[in-house]
């Protein structure tokens, strides 16, 4: 396999394995209803900043940097070039001069740089002549490298590369210091091998660097590049990969990319020693996407101290994770060994589960193993997979006391120690039954740490993530209004709705709150003397959906407000029919809330004229129009009117009915009962189901429950005509929805074809007859009908 | 003198005066520069294109410049290949695409004089893949197998100096000579100074200038003039009379830019930035000539900019087009030419409406 093919399904399994839950469902932005997950072990965490992959395969949790992970080699080279100029140049100068200076710029434009920079100034006394004309060299050679071929010819190697060859080996002859003359050969090197002279290359390694005893990064990197003269995949050359991954400093992340696992066994056989062995099976694993466990306690055995332990452990940890937890939490398929997903059927997720339970049992166990040996440093660090082992197995009493030790360990860095503390609110959260103020004050704490103290990758990312995580738990625990308020608070997507808006907290609201849990908001709004967790959460700012602040910046901006709480709240009591209690909420609120989008747009008309062949529409003839508040009025008066009008009963339960009908996903003012619409929530393409609202908004019930009362009341036989055929068509709204929330199956299809079933209590249907044949007669009585008299 | 014989006099006056001139209009080729790297053309840019019957456009396909390593190379290319495709294919608008090459003049003050064979054979396969055998990676970047008109001309754009004009004669010269088809025009932009000076400046060995009517004075200038286009400073270069020595076709500035000073020190130039973006900056503050002052340090559009920076907005007025229009007329040489706009772009044409365009166009009938 080529290395970019090898780097390729490398990179696919992983992401296979660890891809960040932003899964689309449909057309619009990218994120599924099931994204949030916070307890993720973060690869960070065990502070080996320079294996890139594993960074990448967590790509969400490092803000989708693929380059999140750092080469340490840049800052030695600084640090080194600092040394050398004897600390009195500015580091930062010296970057400036190494990686952000082209190499054409360095030369055209070194008389201003001199005035500007301590370290071009440092470089052109005349003492330093080797030093500068080594940095000409090696710009030069930046050039060529960077841009080999420029016309794109086919012209390699660069014409000028033996001249830079004689260049460079006059200055090595020339120079005494060894500094200057490790870096020579290094270029030296780098020049015969872009000049296609491998050989030569190699034997300036042999005889010129690897002889030199040093810490500098330079030998690290000129060992590496004699790979290159080697074909992949053999031993000889994942043999140099694995010295040069074990030095560390250099290219790790391309050692382990060029790494070919699949062969490991034989680069084996060039091992002089355990460790040795030791880092080519660490580098077969870090590549592993199976089961790893057995070659780790190998490992252990042979060098309990051996540093990458840890980071392997996690890498077990993170599959486990995925196998066990992902695609409950997500839209995932289940865990597949061997990506088959051809065979795959349900009964393979139910064993692979099982199977992956006992793996966790035994990881846990091999981990307890190694705490009580008490040969390693980052006892801390294992504490705090021990701890996640054991809660994934519900061992919350274990997790507990691997967080205690976790918190006992001595030489924790500051990640590790904020990750203890993140582990210890969310198991305190698991056990608790309810969402307590304790919580509430652990969770603020987190929160407010400084970013530094936290010392972790991106702390708005984990605090986004955490109060995503705490607000579903705390609504899990029956504290609804606390956490809708908090889940107001990240700024990940919960879900996402038909239309491709991400969803905000009133529309949560509309979906889970009661009126106990308006009141408790409202309450806790009022309130004067809040805890710091209340005022964080009644805070008028709410967090954007990053997707959405990412594309439409501020003009995205959902904020907290008590009008459209309240009208949330009217919605609700008018869902449930108490028209009285709904009143007394609109009376709250502004007028002028009623002429701003989209209320101005959706809630319009005369809601009691009604013509069900174009129900979203409102004509101009309509004579009145009314704002939600007005609406509900005039539906009140009605009710009352029906008690004392005996007589006109039949109208004005007709003109309710289409109140209730214009109210429903067919009518213009469906505003009134839900805050979005969508042309595909009637179709096979949704996902609606039966309840109670939904019988209400897509079933007419209510309007239905009307017509009926109309056409029992009716002695004009117009008007019962025209309740029954509303009746009907309520009826068949009814029958369609109720067909798609159950997904009958295809062979139904004339679902909606039925004959009207009140025509039996309509009697003489000449009326409806002629009605349902021209549209104008249905028109005129809808007119007629549908004004009020009162 | 006898009535009879006054009147055949004057008739012949007449005829006379008649003949002397040749009334018969123009034949103008409308055009436009696309200067962009990227490739593909707007909804609003290729509509602008039919809406005014332009029928060349001159694409910038290369920008060369000097590398102190590895001398004369490519900095940045555009290709022709897709907005062919858009607009003679998909618009059906039959259009033809004029390769542009920007080669700085830096690059002939230092090119060593045997090379230059070497740029005119690597330029050319950038317009001609099948030039030679060295055409695969060409091929890609001007792929002339599915272009859907015949090249008809190459275009360089260089601000040469009599210091450099030597070298880069030769190099028009090679390249000529490689040209496989005599039937392609090469053609040059001659600015203001070499069209004023064509003695000292020399004429290039090409079959055609393409006479640009702006950037009349340096940008890193910090001064009230505008740099693009300034109907006085203009009128200087057009005030010998003498027609140029070689075919002009004339490119008029339809533009606009921001140019940033530091402390008084040209320090960028920001071609997306129009006036009308700065108007409603809070971090500006309107001064005189065009200028606006940094309030406060911010980064805006990734500029970088800090207190009291000044940005000058440059634009053409539609009466600054029309007299550079105007002032061109007098250096129309021949029957045949294209009159050009520059440039062509979302940002730009908006400022222009289609009257004022086929207006300028008009203007040269």
């Amino acid at each position: 396999m080529k290395p970019l093919t090898r780097s390729i399904v490398l990179f696919g399994s992983l992401l296979f394995v660890f891809l960040p839950k932003k899964i689309t469902r449909a057309c619009g932005f990218g994120i599924g209803s099931g994204e949030y997950r916070f307890w993720l072990l973060q690869p960070d965490i065990v502070n080996e900043p320079d294996l890139t992959p594993f960074f990448f395969s967590a790509g969400y949790l490092y803000n989708g940097d693929q380059n999140a992970a750092r080469e340490p080699s840049d800052k030695q080279n600084i640090l080194e070039w600092y040394n050398a100029a004897n600390r009195t140049v500015l580091k930062n100068e010296i970057d400036t001069i190494l990686n952000y200076t082209s190499p054409s710029n360095f030369i055209s434009d070194l008389g201003i740089l001199k005035d500007r920079n301590t370290f071009c100034k440092w470089l052109l006394r005349p003492e330093n002549k080797e030093f500068y004309s080594y940095m000409v060299i090696s710009k030069k050679i930046e050039q060529i490298a960077a841009n080999p071929d420029p016309w794109e010819e086919g012209s390699e190697p660069d014409k000028n590369i033996p001249q830079l060859i004689q260049e460079a080996n006059l200055l090595y002859r020339g120079c005494k210091n060894r500094f200057i003359r490790l870096r020579v050969a290094f270029q030296l090197e780098r020049l015969y091998f872009l000049n296609n002279e491998g050989g030569k290359a190699c034997n300036i390694y042999d005889s010129l660097i690897a002889p030199i005893k040093t810490n500098s990064w330079i030998k690290t990197a000129a060992l590496y590049k004699t790979a290159n003269r080697l074909p992949m995949a053999t031993k000889q050359h994942d043999y140099i990969l694995s010295k040069v991954f074990d030095k560390g400093g250099y290219h790790r992340t391309a050692c382990l990319v060029k790494f070919n696992s699949a062969t490991y066994k034989e680069t084996l056989s060039l091992a002089k020693n355990l460790h040795e062995r030791n880092v080519i099976t660490a580098m077969a694993l870090f590549n592993y996407s199976g089961r790893s466990l057995n070659e780790i306690e190998k490992i252990y055995l042979n060098e309990p101290k051996y540093k990458e332990i840890a980071f392997l452990l996690l890498r077990e940890i993170n599959k486990l994770e995925d196998w066990l937890v992902t695609n409950k939490v997500t839209e995932f398929a289940p865990a597949v060994y061997n990506n088959d997903r051809s065979h795959f059927k349900d009964y393979d997720a139910v064993v692979n589960y099982k199977n992956d339970k006992v793996y966790g049992e035994q990881l846990y166990s091999f981990l307890q193993k190694i705490i009580i040996d008490g040969q390693r440093k980052d006892l801390g660090l294992l504490n705090i997979y021990a701890a996640y082992l054991a809660t994934l197995q519900k061992n919350n009493a274990a997790a507990a006391t691997h967080l205690f030790a976790a918190k006992k360990a001595r030489h924790t860095p500051a990640n590790v120690k904020t990750q203890i503390k993140i582990s210890s609110f969310l198991l305190h959260l698991q056990v608790a039954k309810k969402f307590t103020p304790r919580l509430e004050k652990e969770l603020m704490q987190i929160l407010h740490t400084h970013d530094s103290v936290l010392s972790i990758y991106d702390p708005t990312i984990m605090r986004n993530q955490l109060v995503l995580y705490t607000a579903r738990k705390a609504m899990e625990k029956g504290e609804i209004a606390r956490g809708i308020l908090l889940l107001g608070k990240t700024n990940r997507a919960w879900g996402q709705l038909p239309i491709g808006n991400i969803k905000n907290i009133y529309q949560e609201l509309e979906e889970k709150a009661s009126s106990k849990d308006f009141n408790d908001i409202i309450a806790l709004i009022d309130k004067k003397h809040k805890t710091e967790f209340e005022n964080f959460i009644t805070g008028k700012e709410l967090g954007a959906p990053e997707y959405y602040s990412y594309y439409f910046g501020e003009n995205y901006a959902v904020r907290l407000d008590k009008d459209k709480l309240l009208d949330c709240k009217a919605t609700y009591y008018i869902k449930k029919d108490c028209l009285d209690s709904a009143i007394q909420i609109l009376s709250l609120l502004p007028d002028s809330l009623w002429r701003q989008e989209p209320y101005v747009s959706c809630i319009a008309g005369n809601p009691f004229y009604l013509n069900v062949y174009c129900a979203h529409k409102v004509d101009a003839e309509e004579g009145m129009s009314c704002n939600k508040k007005e609406i509900v009025e005039e539906m009140l008066l009605l009710q009352r009117k029906i008690e004392e009008e005996p007589s006109k009963a039949a109208e004005y339960n007709y003109q309710l009915a289409n109140a209730w009908y214009n109210m429903t996903y067919f009518g213009k003012n469906w505003l009134m009962m839900k805050q979005w619409w969508s042309v595909t929530e009637t179709s096979s393409y949704s996902d609606t189901k039966q309840t109670a609202f939904n019988d209400l908004y897509f079933g007419c019930n209510q309007a239905k429950k009307y017509y009926l009362k109309a056409m029992d009341a009716a002695t004009d036989k117009r008007l019962q005509a025209l309740c029954c055929f509303m009746a009907g068509k309520c009826d068949e709204n009814y029958r369609s929805y109720i067909w798609y929330a159950q997904q009958e199956g295809w062979d139904k299809k004339d679902f909606h074809k039925g004959k009207n079933p009140y025509l039996k209590q309509l009697g003489d249907d000449t009326y409806y007859k002629e009605m349902v044949g021209e549209c104008e007669l249905y028109e005129s009585y809808s007119r007629k009908y549908g004004a009020l008299t009162y | 003198m006898p009535v009879c014989r006054q009147s055949l006099f004057k008739f012949l006056a007449v005829l006379l005066i008649l003949t002397s001139c040749d009334t018969t209009p123009n034949n103008v080729t409308r055009a436009y520069y696309y200067w962009r790297s990227d490739s593909f053309l707007t909804f609003a840019e290729r509509a602008v294109l039919k809406a005014n019957q332009v029928k060349k456009l001159y694409r910038k396909i290369l920008d060369v410049d000097w590398n102190d390593i590895q001398g004369a190379i490519p900095v940045a290319s555009g290709r022709i290949a897709s907005i062919d495709n858009d607009l003679n294919q998909y618009d059906s608008f039959g259009i033809n695409i004029i390769p542009v090459i920007f080669i700085t003049n830096k690059t002939f003050q230092r090119i060593d004089s045997a090379d230059i064979p070497v740029l005119a054979s690597r330029i050319l396969r950038r317009c001609l893949p099948k030039l030679d055998s060295i055409d695969a990676n060409g091929k890609h970047y001007y792929d002339y197998n599915d272009r859907n008109s015949p090249l008809t001309e190459i275009q360089f754009d260089c601000d040469w100096t009599v210091a450099t004009a030597k070298k880069y004669f030769y190099f028009l010269q090679t390249v000529h000579s490689l040209l496989p088809d005599k039937k392609v025009n090469l053609s040059v932009t001659i600015r203001l100074h070499q069209y004023k000076y064509p003695g000292k400046t020399g004429i290039p060995p090409v079959d055609r200038g393409m006479l640009m009517v702006y950037n009349i004075s340096n940008i890193k200038e910090h001064s009230p003039v505008n740099s693009i286009f300034d109907y006085d400073k203009a009128k200087a270069y057009f005030s010998s009379g003498k027609k140029y020595p070689l075919p002009l076709d004339i490119a008029l500035p339809a533009f606009s830019w921001c140019l940033i000073f530091r402390k008084g020190q040209f320090y960028q130039i920001d071609n997306g930035l129009a006036r009308n973006n700065l108007d409603s900056c809070s971090f500006l503050q309107a001064s005189k000539n065009g200028f606006y002052k940094v309030i406060r340090d911010t980064v805006y559009r990734e500029l970088f900019l800090r207190l009291g920076d000044e940005i000058k907005a440059e634009t053409i007025s539609d009466k600054q087009l029309q007299q550079a229009a105007s002032l061109a007329q007098t250096a129309v040489n021949t029957k045949e030419f294209s009159i050009s706009l520059f440039e062509l772009s979302e940002n730009e044409i908006k400022n222009y409406n289609h009257e004022t365009i086929d207006a300028v166009y008009r203007s040269f009938r």
